[in-house]
């Protein structure tokens, strides 16, 4: 295959400081997970000419992608393509797209996607917390403190209203994806296994959003080494191709948005999703029951809730109790998020997501620790950007 | 450093702002589609005209979502907590996000009925909102 379905093949990954960075700087992670993908793939860094990486919640330069290539020492006479993606949660979905439509238009031949973040431990000026609500629209939502969490908050309490979803489907949305983590040696939260009565007595942030419905605030670093199909056939491991992808902006119709408060349906996680995943699945040649292991951006309750109903594996107003109810555990109806998510693996800030594909790689290649049975295809449903880029990738173990 | 963010005032948002001055809430409407628009801009989103004219409104609405803040991302807003943000759906047509200030958080509902009030905050009066009937 060529193109979009079978042209591009993730050849490398590699991971470093999940949880913990252990005294080490951000760049240094980043450093640690670019040497572990290169030496997965069996290329050297100079055989790498392409560079993409999330931007930072800790370093916030504009040309952060170039700031990596500076400290990763890349060489100038090979380097041609250097994007630094700063789209907040999607940016890994969107960087995976962007390097591989760089290999496609012949711009790059390998690229090192690359993105992380001393998070918890970087000594920095602001919290992560208000580095996300700096970048909320400084004419009519700064002034009344709104921030992602307060968002969804706002998102959770209707969806709660509309659909009578009661409190203990959503802290069991937050229960049941922890348990991915608490299995795997390598999460931030290994061993940690809350109870739905234990997310309820934890304190609310921002109600209904207790803290053990929030994302983690965690060290890691995360890297891909994209390739084209052709010199994937020579790559040391087996390869895992783009079998597909799309994104759909704002709620997948009416008017796009950057203000979160501007968006026009607040389920447009739903919305986006049914609409992104379904020109990935065409693209693709699959349908739904065709993908083995789905990962969706969690970093609270409710957007796995609503990214299940938009790909179409619960009905609209049934995807926490969907989740709660074991659907998604490795023996459900589909496994979500089998490295255990932004709540129990990694979230680093904008480049959380990117362990979505190292863990979506490790399950075709047959490698992840809670492995899916033969698994052969993967759907990863992206999210950022102030509920406005909902990037869809499909991956496949055969191009 | 921990005052309270005042809003950054743009040319096309100047005259709600000049309104809440007055203690005004100003409803900016599309002269050729006659929908109205929030933000301010100086063009409409939905028929691109550029022919936009200000209606003095009377910022009533109803909560379509609402959160009692207890932990702030802005260390600025640490004094205020708990406080309430919620999405008002306006029956002017549009929904937009604003504090509710006046109600005990156990007994606010989505539904409720709101209507604008102007808080001084760091000099800047600021729409927020009561409930009430």
């Amino acid at each position: 295959m060529s193109g979009w379905n079978g042209g591009i093949a993730i050849v490398g990954i590699g991971e470093a400081g999940v949880g913990r960075a252990n005294g080490k700087s951000s760049f240094a992670l980043l450093a640690e997970a670019a040497d572990a993908a290169l030496a997965d793939a069996g290329l050297s860094l100079d055989a790498i000419d392409g560079i993409v990486s999330p931007n930072s919640l800790t370093d916030t330069r504009l040309r952060y992608a170039q700031s990596v290539a500076e400290y990763l020492g890349m060489s100038a006479e090979s380097l041609r393509y250097v994007l630094t993606d700063a789209l907040g949660g999607a940016a890994s979905g969107q960087s995976i797209h962007n390097a591989a439509m760089s290999i496609l238009s012949g711009y790059a031949t390998n690229v090192l996607v690359v993105g992380g973040d001393a998070l918890r431990s970087a000594s920095i000026a602001a919290s992560p917390q208000e580095r996300m609500a700096e970048v909320m629209g400084h004419e009519f939502e700064v002034p009344y403190g709104l921030s992602p969490v307060a968002f969804f908050a706002l998102m959770t309490r209707r969806y709660m209203h509309d659909y009578q979803v009661q409190p203990e489907s959503l802290a069991g949305v937050a229960a049941q994806l922890r348990l991915y983590a608490a299995d795997n040696p390598v999460a931030h939260c290994h061993g940690q296994r809350p109870t739905v009565s234990d997310v309820l007595s934890s304190r609310l942030i921002s109600d209904p959003i207790h803290l053990l419905e929030c994302a983690l605030v965690s060290d890691g670093a995360a890297a891909l080494v994209l390739t084209s199909a052709q010199s994937a056939a020579v790559a040391r491991k087996k390869p895992v191709f783009i079998k597909g992808r799309s994104i759909a902006f704002g709620s997948g119709y009416g008017k796009v948005h950057e203000h979160m408060s501007q968006v026009e349906d607040l389920y447009t996680p739903r919305t986006a999703s049914r609409a992104s995943s379904a020109r990935a699945l065409t693209e693709a040649g699959l349908t739904r029951e065709g993908i083995d292991v789905a990962f969706v951006y969690d970093a609270f309750p409710i957007l796995p809730s609503l990214f299940v109903e938009g790909l179409g594996y619960a009905p609209d107003g049934k995807g926490a109790e969907f989740i709660a109810a074991g659907n998604t555990a490795i023996d459900g109806a589909i496994p979500v998020n089998t490295h255990g998510g932004l709540m129990g693996y990694c979230h680093c800030g904008y480049a959380g997501g990117m362990f979505m594909f190292t863990e979506a790689v490790r399950q075709l290649r047959g490698d992840a620790f809670c492995q899916v049975p033969a698994a052969k295809t993967a759907l990863i449903q992206g999210y950022g950007s102030h509920v406005s880029r909902f990037p869809t990738t499909i991956l496949g173990v055969e191009a | 450093m921990d005052t309270l963010p005042i809003p950054f005032v743009t040319e096309d948002a100047a005259p709600f702002w000049a309104g809440c001055g007055r203690g005004e809430f100003l409803v900016q409407m599309c002269v050729e589609c006659r929908k109205p628009q929030w933000f301010p801009r100086a063009r409409c989103r939905y028929c691109h005209g550029w022919n936009m004219e200000w209606r003095a409104d009377r910022g009533e609405g109803s909560i379509y979502s609402f959160t009692t803040v207890r932990r702030a991302a802005d260390p600025a807003f640490s004094m205020m907590i708990p406080y309430v943000i919620a999405f008002i759906d306006m029956d002017a047509g549009f929904r937009m996000v604003s504090h509710v200030v006046n109600a005990d958080p156990e007994t606010l509902a989505v539904g409720q009925r709101v209507r604008v009030t102007f808080r001084e905050q760091e000099g800047f009066k600021l729409p927020v909102f009561v409930a009430g009937r």
